[in-house]
């Protein structure tokens, strides 16, 4: 039954989380702040340009790919509404963004609960990348 | 000069996110202790039998599979890590709901978040949930017992 008991353990609870979650979050704006700032991402995503073409996305889909894995999908979105994009290709980067987005901040909660982050972030962006280049070819 | 002023804007986007998730948290967590006392998780766990069961995971894995596909990776994460406090979760069960989940949260906000750009959102949606479903299963058939 419920009780007075059961609203506690609910607060004690969301109060254990809060700081599990806030304790992560804090650094990781941080560090992902600074990253976007450094100018290492631009850097990054031309290295990326020449793999577009698998996807069937132009080469500065590569970027907007970069930010969204160490970001998150809204600052992808920034930099994808500047692009021209056929209903094919926002779908592909829509769904490859979907699988692997905020890689870093994902990354850290892995490894808080208790798992191998990088082998989880590398399935991310192994699934990612190969579910969008099937896409290319079946849709 | 610039470096202090970007610091000071990340911390204090750090915190507008966690007050934003303070928001969720607390009446959450209330809420799975009432529906836990009501004995109604069962029922979740019940509905989601056939998931956990095709991924031969523990069933108590239902409760952060839901939370995490439906409110996100973080809000998941953090009923997985009490419900592994609680001892309720075995490694391996936590391990493929993890790569489950890390491929596939907060569905909802993720996929209307491409409207902008004209995605076929059923598409991306379909895609994302088919996509770590296969790699789970693939886990879960090469991932033997855990300590």
């Amino acid at each position: 039954m419920i009780s007075i008991d059961t609203f506690k353990r609910g607060l004690k609870k969301g109060f254990d989380v809060l700081i599990l979650l806030g304790k992560i979050m804090l650094p990781i704006y941080v560090v992902v702040e600074l990253l976007k700032y450094s100018g290492l991402l631009e850097t990054i995503s031309k290295l990326f340009i020449p793999f577009m073409s698998l996807l069937g996305l132009p080469g500065e889909a590569a970027f907007a790919l970069i930010i969204g894995a160490s970001v998150n999908i809204y600052a992808a979105l920034g930099v994808l509404v500047s692009i021209n994009l056929t209903a094919k290709q926002a779908t592909i980067v829509a769904i490859v963004l979907s699988i692997a987005h905020n890689l870093i901040g994902e990354t850290v909660v892995i490894k808080r609960i208790g798992v191998n982050p990088y082998f989880i972030t590398g399935l991310r962006i192994i699934t990612a990348f190969s579910v969008g280049t099937i896409m290319n070819l079946v849709l | 000069m610039e470096l202090i002023i970007i610091l000071i804007e990340a911390v204090k986007n750090g915190i507008l996110a966690i007050l934003d998730l303070a928001v969720i948290i607390f009446p959450l967590m209330i809420v799975i202790e009432v529906l836990k006392d009501l004995k109604m998780l069962e029922k979740l766990t019940n509905l989601m039998s056939p998931l956990t069961n095709s991924l031969k995971i523990h069933k108590d894995s239902s409760l952060p599979l839901v939370i995490g596909v439906i409110l996100g990776l973080f809000l998941g994460a953090g009923v997985l890590v009490k419900s592994v406090d609680e001892g309720n979760l075995d490694k391996r069960s936590l391990v493929i709901v993890s790569i489950f989940l890390a491929l596939c949260h907060a569905v909802f906000e993720d996929t209307v978040v491409f409207v902008p750009i004209g995605a076929n959102l059923l598409i991306v949606l379909l895609v994302r949930i088919i996509s770590a479903f296969f790699v789970a299963i693939v886990a879960s058939k090469f991932i033997k017992e855990m300590n």
